[in-house]
């Protein structure tokens, strides 16, 4: 179950419209590394976790990663908002506009549809935190990428804002694999002693 | 703990100088703080003094949302607020993507 909170986590602005730069950002809404697989990479693997930390983890992380993925769009339509159809031709996204108007879309950078693929689902606690750990390292490098390509002060700082977020789950997924290997260890032990 | 602490690069001039804004803003600080711990202790449930500041924001939390939702209408769905008696609050006002904080 989850409750809707009628606001953003964290309050986004921008300085003008950049339709440009929306068409790169919107690789964090549905791009390999982006919000929309992170949430359902880290609420998936819940059911095959064995410790309740991990379970508490990844529920907590994948919960903010809808969170952040509403904001991820929120500046996608801030930068849109109003740009008219010579405007997206300007910018390059005749082809944008042909598909999906002024509509979200997940997709990365170049309008390539995000995948189920992205998401690693192994089953393996070890392997699967492991991979979330990439995961979020990833996502830290696109949002980094990201702020290079604006000199929009408003929109780096939203990105740094998640950029931020991404550092502190990487701390917390490599902190429940310690555990979870910690744990696994004991298990063996017990069962051979 | 709040975002400002995390970002101190950022401009001192609050995002939107509005009352509702500023409320809102306090808000925000707390549940991020609250987030902040609630990671925390998933991977140190020992904490216990970490447990008793999760309270403590849990606590100013509520104390704010209330004051917030009571002027500014209400902010979770699924029966966790309230509406105004005399309209339905949850269609009032911008929607979070909308909301301009100039």
């Amino acid at each position: 179950m989850w409750i809707y909170e009628r606001t953003l986590e964290y309050p986004l602005r921008v300085c003008g419209p950049d339709p440009r730069m929306a068409a790169c950002i919107i690789t964090q809404y549905g791009g390999p590394q982006g919000e929309l697989g992170a949430a359902l990479r880290y609420l998936n693997q819940r059911y095959s976790m064995p410790t309740s930390f991990a379970k508490g983890v990844l529920t907590d992380i994948g919960s903010e990663e809808l969170g952040h993925m509403e904001m991820v769009a929120t500046l996608v339509y801030k930068l849109t908002e109003g740009v008219s159809v010579e405007g997206m031709k300007a910018a390059g996204l005749d082809a944008q506009y042909a598909d999906h108007r002024h509509a979200m879309f997940w997709q990365n950078g170049e309008g390539v549809p995000w995948v189920a693929a992205y998401i690693s689902a192994t089953g393996d606690p070890v392997a699967d935190l492991t991979e979330n750990m990439a995961a979020e390292q990833k996502a830290r490098a696109v949002y980094e990428n990201l702020i290079n390509l604006t000199d929009d002060y408003w929109v780096k700082d939203g990105l740094k804002w998640l950029r931020e977020r991404e550092v502190v789950h990487f701390q917390r997924f490599g902190e429940a694999l310690v555990c979870v290997e910690e744990q696994l260890s004991q298990k063996h032990q017990f069962s051979v002693g | 703990m709040n975002n400002r602490d995390v970002f101190p690069e950022s401009p001192a001039v609050p995002l939107s100088p509005s009352e509702e804004g500023g409320a809102l803003a306090r808000i925000h600080d707390l549940q991020f703080s609250a987030l902040e711990l609630q990671l925390y202790l998933d991977t140190h449930p020992q904490d216990l003094g970490a447990v008793d500041m999760y309270n403590q924001y849990h606590c100013d939390l509520m104390c704010c949302l209330r004051e917030y939702e009571s002027q500014h209408g209400p902010l979770f769905g699924n029966g966790f607020s309230a509406s105004p008696r005399n309209c339905w609050g949850w269609l009032e006002g911008p929607w979070p993507w909308e909301v301009n904080y100039g």
